[in-house]
C-alpha cells in the first residue's frame, strides 16, 4: 500500500520510520468516503475550507454593508459644506460659540499728526491689543498710530517669532495709514498665534515691530447658525457635528463621503475590471488556441487598441454619450474602460494559452476527439486562471483612479460628487498637514483590493484540483 | 524566422497607420483647436493662423498632408511650444524616457521574478502574506503619493547626513535615476510579482516537475531549470507594453523629480489640442509598442521552444 | 490695441497696405509713431508684448525656427539664455549688450530644475538647492503651512491677476436678466471665498474691477475711485430673485452652468459656489470642468451661463481692464453691451487728459457694479521664499513677473 504523504515539499518526504505503523483502517480505504461531487461543487467545498478566501468575503461583505447601510445610520450629507472646519482631524463633538457676523465691521482710524520729521526713525507701535475676544471667525487687532508711517504689514505665525524674518504668514499690507486696525479671517483654528505689526515708509520696514499672542476661541457666526436651522442667539453655545474620520477641503464629513463614494468606486472598480478581463480572457483565448493567421490579425486590433489615446477617446465618448456639461457620466468611463483596457488581459491569456496547448493532456484530449470549446474550458482557460485573477485585482485600483483621474479633468461625474479614488486625489494636496484626507480613502481602496486579492486566491486554489492536497 | 520577422513588420506598419488614422480623424472631432489661447485674436488674425497652419483645409486633405509628412519622418511642428519641432521634442525627451524606463523595468522584472518566485516557495506563510500587503499597498497608494513620499525621503535623508545623498530631483548623475526609477517600475513590479508566484504555483504541480522530483534532481536544479524558465512566460508577455508603457507614461514620476522626458508631453498634448503632438506622441508610442510586441513574441520562442508563433 | 496707431485698424482688416501704418523709422536712434487718435496711456502701452521689436533680418535667418531654442534668441535685456535644456535646466549669463550693463550684479542665473510639481519645488528649496521659489502661482496653503514650520521668510506681492465671475450677457439667457445678476450679487462674499475656502495668505477679495494696485491720476486709483459695493443682503437677494423670476416668466430657475478650467482653484471655487447659490437661493449649478483649450472654445461661442474667468494686465493703465467689457472687445466673452459703457471706454480711450481718463473709467469701474456684470472674487497674490542671502529681486504685475535686474547676493 502506498502511503500519501502529508505534505509533498521535498523537504518533508524522508518521514521517519518510526511513523510508520499497520494502519488500522485498511477496510475503508477501499471504500469513498466522500460523497461523489461535480466540479463546481467540490470548488465551492473547497472553497469554504479555505480560510483567507472566506475571511476576504467578509470582507466584501462588511463593505458591502457599511457602504449601503451606513448612510441610514450616519445622517450627514456628504454635500453639506462646513467652511468652519475645514481639512480638520477626527472630532467627536465640540461646541462652538455664536458671535456677530464679521462682515460690517470698520477698521478704527487714527489722526495723522503731520508735524513730525520724516528723520526719525520708524519706530514701533506703542501698543497692539485685541478690541474683542479672539474667535475662529475672526481676530480683530487695534493698534496705536506710529508716526509717519504710511503703511502697516501684518503677520501671523503658529510660533513665537524668533527674530524679524520669522514673522509668518504676511497676511496684508494696509497701505492707508490712517487706518490703524485690521480684521483676520483667514481659516482661523482654535490654537494659539502670534500677531506682528510692522510699520512701514516709503516701502521700507520698520526694523522695530510689535507682536501679540493670541488664542482664538471655536465660534461660529449668528447668520450662519440661522442658516443650518439653530435658534440660538449670540454669546450662546451650540454642538457642532461630530466627524469620525474628520472633513475634508470644503469641510464635508469624510465618513459620509467614503459611504456615498463607495457607489461609484465599487460599481467601476469592479464591474469594469470583471467585464474587460473576462473580454480579454475570451479574446486571448480565442486567438491563442487558434493561432496562426487568425491570431496575428486578431493580436494586432489588440496592438491598435492599446496604442489609441486614452483621453482623446474619453472626450469623444462623453460626447456621444450625450453627457451634458456639468453631468454625472459613469457609463461612458465603464465604457471606455471594457473597450480600451482588454488587450492586456488579452495578450497574457494568449501567451499562456500559447505555451498550454502544446501540453501533453491538452495533446491527449484532442487526439481523444474533443471539442474545440471542450479543450478551451476545461484545459486551457482553467489553468490560465492564475494569471487572470491577478489581472483582475490589479485593475481595481486601476479603475478606481482612472475613474479618479477622469472626474478631476471633468469627463467624470460631477465635481463634488464623492469617490474614493477622487477623495485621494484631492487629499494628496494637503497630505501633511491632514493626512487623513488621504488615509481613509486610500485605507479603504486597499481593503477593497485585498478582499478581492485573498478571493481571487482563494477561487483559484479552489478551482485548480491539483491544488487540493494541499489544504 | 526571418520572413516570420519581416511578415510581422509589415503588419506591424498597417497597424500603426490604423493608429494614426484612427487619432487623426478623432483629434478632429475634439471641440476647439489648439489656435484658441487666453487672450481672444481677432477673426482676421485667426483666419490668418489657420492658412498658415493649413487648418483651413478640407480635413482629408488636411490627412493627406499629414500622412504624406509623415511618411517622409517629418511629425512637424508644435503649436504649443514656440517654431519646436515634434521630431525635436521625441529626439531630445525620449533617450531620458529610454533610459528611466529601463532603470524601472531593471527594478520591476528582477524585483518581480525575484520576490514572486519566494513568495511562491513560502507560499502561505508570513513572507507571503507580508510582501501581498506590500503589492497591495503599492497598487492602491496613488503613484504620486508614493512619488512624494519618497522624495521626503531623500530630503530627510539629506538633512540627516547633512549632505546630498541622493538628489531630490533633476537629472544629473545616474543616481538621479535610482528612486524615480523604482518609483516608476513599482506598480509593474507588484504586478510581476503576483504574476510571477501564480505562475510558480502553477508550474509546481504539473507533471514534469513531479517527473523531475522523482528523478531525484536537487530542488535547486528543479528551480532554476525548470520551474523558473516555464513559469517567466507570462512576465515576458506584459514585458513588451510595459516597456512602452513605462517609457512614455511617466508623467508623474517626471514632474515630481523634474526629470525632462516624454511623458508629459502625452499628457499636455491632449489639454492644449496640440494636433501635431498628439500625432507624434501617439504614432512613436504606437510604433514603439509594436516593435516590443514582436520582440517579445520572439522571445517566446526562445524561452519556451515548444511554442512555435505564426504558425497554427 | 494696435488700432491706435494710424491706419492700424484699416490694415489689419485688410483695407490697407501694411506699408500705410503710422510708423516710421526716421533714423538708426529715432521711431516716429503717429496714432489714430490722442492716447494718453500710449507709453505705457509700449511695455505689453506685441509691441515690441522684432530684429528682421536675424528673424528671417532662423528659418521658421525663431526662438525654439538658445541660439535661436536675440537679446537686449540684462540677461540672455545661454543653454536651454528643454523641460530641464535653463542657463542665463549677463548681456553685454544691456545699455546698463553695468548696474547688473548677478553673473549668472541657474534655473536647474524645471516641474510643475509645487512640492517638489518646495522641497528642492529645503534641501538648499533654489536660491527662490515662488510656487506656480505662489507657494499653495500646503507649502505655507510647511515653510512656517520651517521658520522661512515669507514675503509676498500682488501678481497682478484679477478673477471674476463672468455672466453670459448673450439676450437668450437668464444671466442677461439684470435682477438675477443682482441677486447673485447680493448672496456673493467674496471675503468668505477668500479667507475661508482659498485660504492662501495674502489674496485680497475682489471688489471692483480695477485692482488695488492700479494707478489714478496722482494715488492709487482705488483711492480716487472707490468702488461702492452694496453690503450683502440675503432678503433683498431673494426679493431680486423673485423680480427676476417674474421677468423672464419663468416659476423656477432651470439648472444653469457654470464653466471652469480643471485646475484646482477653479475646481474648489466652483464647489463653494455651488452651494452657496443653493442654500441661500436655492439655485442649481452645474459645474462644467473643461479642459483650457474646450473651455476657451465655450468662451469664446458663449456656451455657459457663468465662467470663472480671470486678466492679468497687459500693460500699466486701467484702460487694460477698463476696455474688457467694451463691446467690440473680443475678450468680453460674456458679450455684456451696453452704449454707456462703450462711450465711457472711448472717451478714456481718445484723450490724452490723465483727470478726464481716470473719471470715465471710475465711471465704468462703478457701471461694472450697479449692472452686476461681474462679479469679482479675488486679486490674486503670491507667496515666495528666498534664501536669506538673496537680495533686490522685485516682482511686477505686468509683463515679466519677476525682476533679477537689480538682485544681489549678499557676502
Amino acid at each position: 500500500m502506498i502511503h500519501h504523504p502529508k505534505s509533498s515539499t521535498d523537504h518533508e518526504w524522508n518521514v521517519a520510520i518510526e511513523s510508520w505503523e499497520p494502519s488500522n483502517s485498511h477496510l475503508d480505504n477501499e471504500k469513498l468516503n466522500r460523497p461523489s461531487l461535480s466540479y463546481w461543487q467540490d470548488a465551492w467545498f473547497r472553497l469554504q475550507k479555505n480560510r483567507r478566501a472566506l475571511s476576504s468575503l467578509y470582507i466584501i461583505l462588511v463593505l458591502l454593508i457599511f457602504t449601503l447601510l451606513g448612510p441610514f445610520v450616519w445622517h450627514q450629507d456628504p454635500y453639506l459644506q462646513d467652511l468652519d472646519m475645514i481639512s480638520r482631524g477626527p472630532m467627536f463633538g465640540t461646541s462652538a460659540l455664536i458671535v456677530e457676523d464679521p462682515g460690517g465691521w470698520q477698521p478704527p482710524r487714527a489722526q495723522l499728526q503731520d508735524n513730525q520729521s520724516l528723520t526719525t526713525p520708524l519706530g514701533a507701535t506703542e501698543t497692539l491689543s485685541l478690541p474683542q475676544t479672539a474667535n475662529t471667525q475672526y481676530v480683530r487687532l487695534q493698534w496705536e498710530s506710529v508716526p509717519t508711517a504710511d503703511a502697516y504689514l501684518i503677520y501671523r505665525n503658529n510660533h513665537a517669532p524668533a527674530d524679524q524674518y520669522d514673522l509668518g504668514l504676511p497676511l496684508s499690507r494696509i497701505t492707508d495709514p490712517t487706518v490703524v486696525g485690521f480684521q483676520d479671517r483667514l481659516q482661523i483654528q482654535p490654537q494659539t498665534y502670534w500677531y506682528t505689526v510692522i510699520a512701514q515708509r516709503n516701502e521700507v520696514e520698520s526694523s522695530q515691530l510689535r507682536t501679540i499672542r493670541v488664542e482664538p476661541v471655536r465660534a461660529i457666526t449668528l447668520n450662519e447658525a440661522k442658516l443650518r436651522g439653530y435658534e440660538v442667539a449670540l454669546d450662546e453655545e451650540i454642538k457642532l457635528p461630530a466627524h469620525p474620520f474628520g472633513t475634508d477641503y470644503l469641510g464635508r464629513d469624510v465618513l459620509a463621503r467614503i459611504m456615498n463614494g463607495a457607489q461609484i468606486s465599487m460599481f467601476i472598480g469592479v464591474i469594469a475590471p470583471l467585464l474587460f478581463v473576462l473580454i480579454g480572457t475570451l479574446y486571448g483565448g480565442i486567438a491563442g488556441f487558434l493561432g496562426g493567421n487568425i491570431d496575428s490579425v486578431m493580436m494586432r486590433i489588440a496592438d491598435f487598441i492599446i496604442a489609441l489615446p486614452f483621453l482623446l477617446f474619453m472626450i469623444l465618448f462623453r460626447i456621444a454619450f450625450g453627457i451634458g456639461p456639468g453631468e454625472s457620466g459613469i457609463l461612458p468611463i465603464l465604457f471606455a474602460l471594457v473597450i480600451l483596457r482588454w488587450p492586456d488581459t488579452a495578450r497574457l491569456v494568449r501567451g499562456q494559452i500559447l505555451q498550454i496547448r502544446e501540453e501533453p493532456y491538452v495533446q491527449a484530449a484532442r487526439l481523444l476527439g474533443a471539442k474545440n470549446y471542450y479543450i478551451i474550458l476545461r484545459h486551457l482557460l482553467p489553468n490560465t486562471l492564475g494569471a487572470i485573477l491577478v489581472t483582475l485585482t490589479f485593475a481595481i485600483p486601476m479603475a478606481i483612479f482612472t475613474e479618479a483621474f477622469l472626474s478631476f479633468i471633468g469627463m467624470g461625474v460631477a465635481p463634488g460628487v464623492p469617490s474614493w479614488g477622487s477623495m485621494s486625489n484631492e487629499g494628496i494636496k494637503t497630505m501633511l498637514s491632514s493626512p487623513h484626507e488621504l488615509f481613509v480613502p486610500a485605507i479603504f481602496i486597499s481593503l477593497t483590493v485585498l478582499a478581492f486579492n485573498m478571493l481571487g486566491d482563494g477561487l483559484r486554489d479552489s478551482l485548480d484540483s491539483r491544488m487540493r492536497s494541499r489544504e | 524566422m526571418l520572413s516570420y520577422i519581416l511578415k510581422r513588420l509589415l503588419l506591424g506598419l498597417l497597424t500603426i497607420w490604423f493608429i494614426a488614422t484612427a487619432t487623426f480623424f478623432m483629434m478632429h472631432a475634439v471641440p476647439g483647436d489648439p489656435l484658441s489661447g487666453e487672450k481672444a485674436m481677432s477673426e482676421v488674425i485667426r483666419a490668418n493662423l489657420m492658412q498658415q497652419y493649413g487648418l483651413d483645409k478640407p480635413l482629408l486633405t488636411q490627412y493627406l498632408i499629414y500622412m504624406s509628412n509623415m511618411l517622409k519622418g517629418d511629425f512637424g511642428i508644435s503649436f504649443s511650444e514656440e517654431n519646436r519641432s515634434v521630431n525635436d521634442i521625441i529626439r531630445e525627451h525620449f533617450p531620458v524616457s529610454a533610459a528611466l524606463g529601463l532603470v524601472s523595468l531593471a527594478f520591476a522584472t528582477m524585483g518581480g521574478v525575484l520576490f514572486g518566485s519566494f513568495t511562491a516557495l513560502c507560499r502561505n506563510r508570513w513572507p507571503d502574506t507580508l510582501i501581498m500587503f506590500l503589492v497591495i499597498l503599492a497598487i492602491s497608494v496613488p503613484s504620486f503619493v508614493i512619488a512624494a513620499f519618497s522624495q521626503l525621503g531623500i530630503l530627510n535623508l539629506n538633512s540627516w547626513a547633512g549632505t546630498t545623498i541622493l538628489p531630490v530631483a533633476g537629472l544629473n548623475s545616474w543616481h538621479s535615476m535610482l528612486i524615480p526609477g523604482l518609483v516608476l517600475g513599482l506598480s509593474t513590479m507588484a504586478y510581476m510579482t503576483r504574476l510571477m508566484r501564480s505562475s510558480m504555483l502553477e508550474v509546481a504541480y504539473t507533471d514534469y516537475i513531479r517527473s523531475a522530483k522523482a528523478k531525484g534532481l536537487s530542488p535547486a536544479r528543479i528551480f532554476f531549470k525548470h520551474q523558473l524558465r516555464n513559469a517567466i512566460l507570462p512576465i515576458i508577455t506584459v514585458l513588451g507594453p510595459a516597456i512602452a508603457i513605462i517609457t512614455t507614461g511617466g508623467f508623474v514620476v517626471e514632474s515630481v523629480f523634474a526629470i525632462p522626458g516624454l511623458g508629459r508631453y502625452f499628457v499636455q498634448a491632449v489639454a492644449q489640442l496640440d494636433y501635431t503632438v498628439i500625432m507624434g506622441t501617439t504614432v512613436f508610442f504606437g510604433s514603439f509598442l509594436v516593435m516590443m510586441v514582436i520582440l517579445v513574441d520572439v522571445l517566446y520562442g526562445l524561452v519556451d521552444p515548444r511554442i512555435r508563433v505564426g504558425k497554427a | 490695441m494696435i488700432y491706435i496707431i494710424k491706419n492700424g485698424e484699416a490694415i489689419n482688416n485688410g483695407r490697407l497696405p501694411v506699408e500705410s501704418l503710422g510708423i516710421r523709422a526716421i533714423d538708426d536712434y529715432t521711431l516716429e509713431v503717429e496714432l489714430a487718435y490722442p492716447t494718453g496711456y500710449f507709453l505705457n502701452l509700449m511695455t505689453f508684448m506685441i509691441f515690441y521689436p522684432i530684429r528682421e533680418d536675424f528673424y528671417l535667418e532662423q528659418n521658421g525656427r525663431y526662438f525654439a531654442d538658445s541660439q535661436n534668441m536675440i537679446f537686449t535685456g540684462p540677461f540672455k539664455i545661454t543653454s536651454w535644456v528643454h523641460g530641464a535646466s535653463l542657463l542665463m549669463e549677463r548681456n553685454e549688450a544691456y545699455w546698463r550693463t553695468q548696474e547688473v550684479t548677478l553673473n549668472r542665473i541657474n534655473i536647474a530644475y524645471i516641474t510643475n510639481d509645487a512640492a517638489a519645488r518646495f522641497n528642492l528649496f529645503k534641501d538648499g538647492k533654489i536660491a527662490i521659489e515662488e510656487g506656480l502661482v505662489g507657494l499653495g496653503a500646503e507649502q505655507l503651512r510647511d515653510a512656517l514650520t520651517n521658520r522661512f521668510r515669507i514675503k509676498n506681492h500682488s501678481d497682478g491677476t484679477l478673477f471674476y465671475i463672468e455672466f453670459n450677457h448673450r439676450p437668450n439667457r437668464i444671466t442677461s436678466n439684470l435682477n438675477f445678476r443682482k441677486a447673485l450679487q447680493f448672496v456673493f462674499d467674496s471675503e468668505e471665498l477668500v479667507y475661508k475656502v482659498i485660504g492662501v495668505a495674502g489674496n485680497i477679495p475682489g471688489v471692483a474691477i480695477q485692482p488695488v494696485y492700479m494707478h489714478g491720476v496722482t494715488g492709487l486709483f482705488r483711492n480716487e475711485y472707490p468702488p461702492k459695493r452694496p453690503p450683502l443682503n440675503l432678503t433683498l437677494a431673494q426679493e431680486y430673485l423673485t423680480k427676476a423670476k417674474q421677468e423672464l416668466g419663468l416659476e423656477s430657475i432651470p439648472p444653469l452652468s457654470l464653466l471652469v478650467d480643471d485646475r484646482d482653484i477653479g475646481r474648489l471655487q466652483a464647489q463653494y459656489l455651488q452651494s452657496l447659490f443653493k442654500r441661500t437661493l436655492g439655485l442649481e449649478l452645474k459645474v462644467d470642468i473643461q479642459q483650457f483649450k474646450i473651455r476657451l472654445d465655450k468662451m469664446l461661442y458663449g456656451d455657459f451661463d457663468l465662467v470663472l474667468a480671470g486678466w492679468g494686465p497687459d500693460y500699466e493703465d486701467p484702460m487694460t481692464f477698463t476696455d474688457l467689457f467694451a463691446s467690440w472687445n473680443d475678450n468680453n466673452r460674456g458679450r455684456y453691451n451696453s452704449n454707456d459703457y462703450d462711450r465711457l471706454v472711448r472717451t478714456a480711450m481718445q484723450t490724452a487728459d490723465s483727470k478726464i481718463r481716470m473719471d470715465a473709467m471710475g465711471r465704468a469701474q462703478q457701471m461694472l457694479i450697479d449692472d452686476a456684470v461681474v462679479l469679482p472674487t479675488y486679486e490674486r497674490v503670491a507667496n515666495t521664499v528666498q534664501h536669506p542671502k538673496l537680495e533686490g529681486v522685485l516682482f511686477k504685475q505686468t509683463g515679466a513677473s519677476m525682476i533679477l535686474t537689480y538682485a544681489s547676493i549678499l557676502p
